[in-house]
């Protein structure tokens, strides 16, 4: 069950970076970007997620470094590009 | 996990909640200004993701931190949820 | 874009509500007649324009809350929204004196309209590309 639901959010949020980077395409607005790459972030969190919880349970990590520290980087960097975008380019 | 990348881990946890918190809060006030529901929807989604990584941190047991999928799921499927809504509503143009 | 002569509550309208000069020729249309419901049918038949595009203008405009559904029975039928005395009843009575007085400066308005990035953002996630406003 749960890993069906790591799954659903990747795949979530690939198609809204997917969404949001022809948005982009199309208007140039950069906020648009930025969401884009927050929502790439997202879907490597839920990505790792699955690999830590499901491919590789008994991996603790990748190059020395715990599969909890790889997942939040990835969320954390796409949520600071995220705000980055909202506080200076939204509007 | 080793006590430092627990320390490590909780920072950035700490991070990822007071950031969702603040996204959240943007789209709430583009909410506001556009009236377009699409907004109300990602702050709660984010708002949620925030809720998900806040009990991340304070809970222990893998049991429970597993249940936690369905927070989750409840975040993005709201996402997906105001995505369907947002072309339902644009049925009726072109 | 600053012309002394159009007051804000009308520049609001225009900016926050009306996307194109076929929307503000809907909302008069039907302002001009504020009992009667309207389908898409007869406003494209009055304006001599498409009528299925037409249903997605005038939908557009309910969104904005310019306009509502006639009826509960039939989402189809139109009609004037803003209750007589209403501060956006009043907007749009002004707007349409405006419109009849100094129609360049008001159609200047609604094309000089900014890029809105918060548009382009929710226009994002919409599947189908043909959006007028896009």
């Amino acid at each position: 069950m749960a890993e069906a639901v790591y799954v659903l959010c990747c795949l979530t949020s690939l198609t809204c970076a997917v969404m949001l980077w022809r948005g982009y395409a199309r208007s140039r607005a950069r906020f648009l970007l930025w969401s884009s790459l927050c929502f790439v972030g997202l879907a490597l969190n839920n990505l790792l997620l699955f690999i830590d919880k499901v491919v590789l349970p008994d991996v603790s990590g990748f190059v020395g470094v715990d599969f909890a520290i790889w997942r939040s980087g990835a969320a954390l960097i796409g949520l600071a590009l995220l705000l980055y975008g909202l506080i200076w380019d939204a509007e | 996990m080793p006590n430092q990348t627990l320390i490590l881990y909780e920072f950035m946890l700490g991070g990822l909640v007071m950031a969702c918190g603040v996204a959240g809060l943007f789209f709430l006030r583009f909410w506001r200004k556009t009236r377009d529901r699409l907004f109300l929807m990602f702050a709660i989604s984010f708002w949620i993701l925030g809720l998900n990584w806040l009990a991340l941190a304070f809970i222990e047991q893998e049991e429970q931190k597993t249940i936690l999928y369905a927070v989750r799921l409840l975040a993005f499927g709201l996402i997906l949820f105001a995505i369907i809504d947002k072309n339902r509503a644009a049925k009726g143009s072109g | 874009m600053t012309d002394p002569g159009i007051s804000e509550a009308v520049r609001s309208l225009i900016v926050e509500r009306i996307d194109s000069v076929v929307q503000l020729e809907l909302l008069l249309l039907l302002h001009a007649n504020p009992g009667r419901a309207w389908s898409a049918a007869d406003v494209a038949q009055e304006l001599r324009i498409d009528p299925a595009w037409t249903n997605g203008q005038l939908t557009e405009l309910v969104g904005h809350s310019l306009l509502a559904p006639a009826s509960t029975d039939d989402p189809r039928t139109f009609r004037y929204a803003p209750a007589p005395g209403s501060p956006l009843d009043a907007a749009v009575a002004q707007l349409a004196r405006d419109y009849a007085e100094r129609r360049v400066t008001i159609i200047t308005l609604i094309f000089s309209k900014p890029v809105d990035k918060l548009r382009s953002f929710a226009d994002a996630f919409r599947l189908r590309k043909d959006n007028p406003n896009g």
